[in-house]
């Protein structure tokens, strides 16, 4: 199973009473990033590059707290940095699975021999760690060797435990969609992870390597090629099968970055997860005063190249619950775990 | 400062305000404006109309203020940015739904949602139409500053009723009204594209105005504000 019947009904539900309201906008997942320290330098990512003050400066708990209620959004992803380098992120977690938050503790899995003893295995708490590729373009990507086999491990103890885990995977120019193939077979296969997620790099300008992401057209071609492949069937994703078509190119859909609004050591980042054009204190300030009209594919320039799960998959989850086909797809997907028709 | 605004058809002119002028429907529309042009008394242009939704977020109605202008194999034009932030602001300050992106122009109506999809991919232009680059070309070799407005007709989600997709020139309502008759199939599409036609000329009506007035503050007369500034009738 992709999600779990329980988080998809309390999305479903959540998303259904906010249209019910007339609200135009609204958070589905909040972004945290409780700091911006990471352990590893990956190629692709933009999202490290700060002054050692910025570096230094933790969220407390009790400020990961606040953000989830002041937001509102049923689901939380924190991620980062590197969240298992806080030193309270146990308490962070616990702390928002206590407040009904479902939870995704994004990682790259050096780190979880240290923490999996002090979490509690929870339908609320999903360990989703990232993986980018089989062990040489893994760590090739995450510039540092040796990473693969202790995320793998990290998995195997973390599923040993009882833990709902699933891997998130960057798409980039040096991934052929043959490696990420088999990169899905062995975490489907061998791994057995609940769920899956995936989407292409996002050409961040601070990024190390600017060669390693793709344009739009490529994505677009990469994910057909990678959808191609029969063993698709097999693959369980965490995400909505709206999302994956749109991959493929064979859905037109508009980012909705005001669904997953991030919150950081700096504030509220505007206006969004990958771009911080500025910071706000509040999230009310975030959603009503943010012009998004201005932000998206074909509207700014720096949107031209991103097809990410932060901004697209409310809008998927909304044409999903605009369509009966799409709805039925997608309730498929989650009882069935298939994305990929 | 004499600011031609130009429209396809009559309804769409009739819609942006007294005095737009019908340019045609296609290639039809630079033949006219080529004329208008070389008489030379043209100083700004605003090309106006409805167009075809590509940007999936635009419901029928929405404005799409041309931030460049697109046609398949020609480099992109882009009208000037302080004009189009003005307008932008003045735009957003009024309350009218609109968006700030690319208008692709195609030879032919774009009928089916695959198509739409693939353009969208392809080109990230929010609309599509039969006009604005051709006009915004001739416009820059006349050097006219241009801007260019749009109201979204059918949203990316939809297609167009078959007797609608070889569109090449102003509609002859009666011919279309006889042939969508003979072809109840059509009749929702079409009942629901007449709603589209209105909520799309609403937005013209809305939004042209306040455009034309920022394309007229180009050069202002010398004394006269912005405002005051008089946009000729050109019929």
């Amino acid at each position: 199973m992709g999600i779990p019947v329980q988080q998809a009904l309390t999305i479903g539900t959540y998303v259904l009473k906010q249209r019910l309201k007339g609200r135009k906008r609204f958070p589905l997942v909040l972004m945290l990033e409780p700091l911006y320290r990471c352990n590893l330098a990956c190629v692709g990512c933009g999202k490290i590059q700060h002054p050692e003050e910025i570096l230094s400066t933790y969220l407390t708990p009790e400020q990961c707290w606040a953000a989830a209620e002041e937001c509102g959004a049923p689901v939380v992803s924190i991620a980062g940095g590197e969240p298992l380098v806080h030193p309270q992120i146990d308490r962070i977690v616990h702390g928002l699975v206590a407040r009904g938050k479902f939870v995704y503790l994004c990682t790259n899995g050096i780190l979880l021999d240290r923490w999996l003893p002090r979490l509690r295995p929870s339908p609320r708490l999903t360990i989703n760690v990232h993986l980018d590729g089989l062990r040489e373009l893994h760590d090739r990507m995450v510039d540092r060797p040796g990473v693969f086999d202790k995320a793998v491990a990290g998995i195997r103890e973390a599923k040993r435990r009882g833990f709902r885990v699933s891997t998130n995977t960057t798409v980039y120019a040096e991934s052929s969609p043959e490696e990420i193939r088999q990169l899905f077979n062995f975490v489907t296969d061998e791994l057995r992870v609940d769920g899956m997620m995936v989407s292409p790099g996002y050409d961040y300008p601070k990024a190390p390597n600017q060669n390693v992401f793709l344009k739009r057209p490529q994505m677009i071609q990469t994910f057909r090629q990678l959808f191609s492949f029969p063993d698709r069937r097999r693959w369980r994703f965490n995400q909505t099968p709206l999302f994956l078509d749109f991959l493929q190119g064979k859905r037109a859909l508009q980012c909705a970055a005001w669904a997953s609004p991030t919150r950081g050591v700096l504030g509220w980042q505007r206006p969004c997860y990958l771009i911080g054009e500025s910071y706000v204190p509040t999230f009310k300030e975030l959603l009503e005063e943010t012009e998004w009209e201005r932000y998206g594919y074909g509207r700014d320039a720096r949107c031209t190249n991103c097809m990410m799960h932060c901004g697209y998959e409310m809008t998927a989850a909304n044409a999903a619950l605009e369509s009966p086909l799409d709805g039925l797809r997608a309730g498929a997907s989650t009882l069935f775990g298939r994305g990929v028709a | 400062m004499s600011v031609a605004i130009v429209a396809p058809t009559r309804r769409e002119a009739a819609a942006c305000g007294e005095g737009t002028l019908v340019c045609g429907v296609g290639a039809a529309a630079e033949v006219s404006l080529a004329a208008l042009l070389d008489r030379g008394q043209v100083e700004a242009l605003v090309i106006a109309g409805v167009c075809g939704g590509l940007d999936p977020s635009l419901a029928p109605g929405t404005l799409i203020l041309c931030r460049r202008a697109l046609q398949r194999g020609a480099p992109e034009l882009k009208p000037d940015q302080a004009q189009i932030e003005t307008a932008r602001r003045r735009l957003r300050s009024r309350g009218v739904p609109f968006v700030l992106s690319g208008l692709l122009t195609v030879e032919r109506p774009i009928a089916s949602r695959a198509q739409k999809t693939d353009l969208w991919n392809e080109f990230g232009a929010a609309g599509v139409d039969m006009e604005t680059y051709p006009l915004a070309r001739l416009a820059e070799t006349h050097g006219v500053p241009w801007l260019a407005v749009r109201a979204v007709l059918d949203p990316a989600g939809a297609g167009l009723p078959a007797a609608l997709r070889n569109v090449r020139d102003e509609v002859d309502e009666r011919a279309l009204a006889a042939a969508l008759a003979r072809s109840p199939r059509d009749w929702p599409a079409a009942a629901r594209l007449a709603l589209w036609l209105r909520r799309a000329l609403a937005g013209l009506r809305q939004g042209v105005p306040v455009v034309a007035v920022v394309a007229s503050s180009v050069r202002p007369l010398r004394g006269a504000s912005a405002e005051e500034s008089r946009l000729i009738v050109l019929e």
